[in-house]
């Protein structure tokens, strides 16, 4: 299964590439901001929300540009097809993708948690830096960026036919919906790992069953 | 317990409402190389892509190393090698990085035999998949195959695209790998003379039915071709069952027949012909009678029992 991972993360090295400066830039700008709101209060606050809409909404995008690209490159390549005469089973080809998925979101938030809890600490007040609604966001921007992987992860593998590439936009605004009308709450939680959990059974079903 | 290694039952397949496989029934036993011949687009590959679990039977069933071909756990994969027709291999990937990706993906690697197949095929390490030549190609799929010390090797069409030393060398390692335990090998091909070098057991596919499944002496005394010449023009009601081929001549009748028997030459002795030779065929000569267009001549007896 380590092979299988580190495979993954290889041949996505771009994306990962593009998530580190991402999480730089972010921290970076994050940290400069913060030190400076000390001072001048609101204003860098309100640049510090445009740009991590900014960052966040780039990260989206790469995060599931990278899903597409495993599983189209995998078809087009017939990596899976090659694999499988290995030591490999269509399942842990997938799974390895998956954590190679996750790998990348966690490579965007978990250095972004720790600079943020280390920074506020220092410059802001504590109480604002540990609230809730601090971890609440964190969590559900995370479960946002592995719904929209597994959105590409689809589109990747069905590309060839137009109707799930058209269905997969419908589920991008239901996912946007239901950011904007729950917020980052318990019940958009809810909605999301359950999406996530439909998702990632229609991929696996669609990749199983395939033809390689 | 049976100890077969394949084993396919009633195995139909459809493609686009064309019916490929029409109830394929065939058993490999363990430590036999089974020659798999058929013309292009026969469903040779798919019978194997079936095997291998990469696209699935419409009916039937298929099993190797007695697991259903759909549920291949990754220990039994690691026991089967296989070269595919096309040799897909990771095309973007180094030669060195795919080395080292099948290593880490197999259940044995036998480091000694790889470097010594790989030192005799002189393949490039630094040089990418695609940037070989279609020869080269084949060479590093058979050497990933063979390292991993399979107990089932599976080669779909292996000498493509190389040159005749390389076939030689390859099927001189085909023969080493079977002497050196039970192994067995299912080899898929168009050089019909690499086949008769190396099968014991053949098998013809032809129009979705396998036609022929055999040991290769068996097929060699059960199909005969035979001149017959008459004294007059040959008979017209010459019927018996088992006719592949006939071709007159004038007074000569050039008669391929399957199930060739005493029975057989006696009705032919009715005739009365003045002389009766027989042909000497190679597989090759075999093999283009039995998958002559006119199916109805096809013997449908020619099936081992």
């Amino acid at each position: 299964m380590f092979t299988l991972i580190k495979r993954e993360i290889q041949d996505s090295m771009m994306y990962f590439l593009l998530i580190i400066i991402l999480t730089l830039l972010f921290i970076f700008v994050d940290v400069f901001l913060a030190y400076y709101s000390s001072d001048t209060g609101e204003v860098a606050i309100d640049i510090n929300n445009n740009f991590t809409i900014f960052v966040i909404s780039t990260f989206l995008f790469v995060i599931t540009a990278m899903g597409v690209s495993q599983m189209h490159s995998d078809r087009s390549r017939k990596i899976s097809s090659f694999l499988s005469t290995l030591m490999v089973t269509r399942d842990k080809i997938l799974i390895a993708r998956v954590i190679a998925g996750i790998l990348a979101i966690l490579l965007f938030f978990l250095p972004q948690i720790a600079a943020i809890s280390v920074v506020y600490n220092l410059f802001i007040t504590p109480t604002f830096a540990f609230g809730n609604m601090f971890i609440e966001v964190y969590i559900i921007a995370s479960l946002v960026a592995m719904s929209c992987y597994c959105i590409g992860l689809h589109i990747g593998w069905t590309s060839q036919r137009q109707i799930p590439l058209l269905a997969a936009l419908p589920c991008a605004f239901v996912l946007i919906t239901i950011m904007c009308i729950k917020g980052f709450g318990i019940q958009a939680l809810f909605l999301l790992v359950l999406f996530i959990a439909a998702y990632l059974i229609r991929i696996r079903d669609n990749f199983i069953t395939s033809s390689l | 317990m049976d100890d077969y290694v394949i084993k396919i039952e009633n195995l139909v397949k459809y493609f686009d409402g064309r019916c490929i496989l029409d109830g394929i029934n065939l058993n490999v036993p363990r430590g036999c190389i089974y020659g798999l011949l058929g013309r292009n687009g026969i469903g040779k590959t798919t019978i194997i892509r079936i095997l291998l679990g990469l696209d699935f039977p419409t009916r039937g069933q298929t099993f190797l190393l007695d697991n259903d071909s759909r549920n291949l756990t990754s220990k039994i994969r690691g026991k089967i090698g296989c070269v595919s027709e096309g040799h897909n291999l990771v095309q973007n990937y180094k030669v060195s990085r795919l080395i080292k990706l099948c290593k880490g993906l197999s259940l044995k690697w036998n480091d000694e035999f790889f470097e010594h197949l790989i030192e005799a095929f002189r393949l490039p390490l630094d040089r990418k998949v695609k940037d070989l030549s279609m020869g080269m190609r084949a060479q590093l799929n058979l050497a990933l195959a063979m390292a991993i010390e399979p107990e089932l090797l599976i080669l779909d069409d292996p000498t493509l695209g190389l040159d005749t030393v390389a076939r030689r060398q390859f099927l001189e390692l085909a023969i080493e790998l079977i002497q050196k335990e039970e192994r067995t090998i299912l080899f898929s091909s168009h050089i019909l003379s690499d086949v008769e070098r190396v099968a014991d057991r053949i098998g013809i596919l032809s129009a979705g039915k396998l036609i022929v499944d055999c040991t290769q002496e068996e097929l060699k005394n059960r199909v005969k071709k035979l001149r017959i010449i008459f004294t007059g023009n040959p008979p017209a009601d010459l019927y018996m069952t088992g006719i592949v081929n006939q071709k007159v001549d004038g007074r000569e009748l050039v008669l391929t027949v399957a199930n060739w028997n005493s029975e057989k030459k006696a009705i032919l002795e009715t005739f009365q012909p003045s002389s009766c030779t027989e042909i000497p065929m190679t597989l090759e000569d075999i093999f283009i009678e039995c998958t002559k267009p006119n199916v109805e001549l096809v013997p449908a007896g020619m099936q081992e029992k």
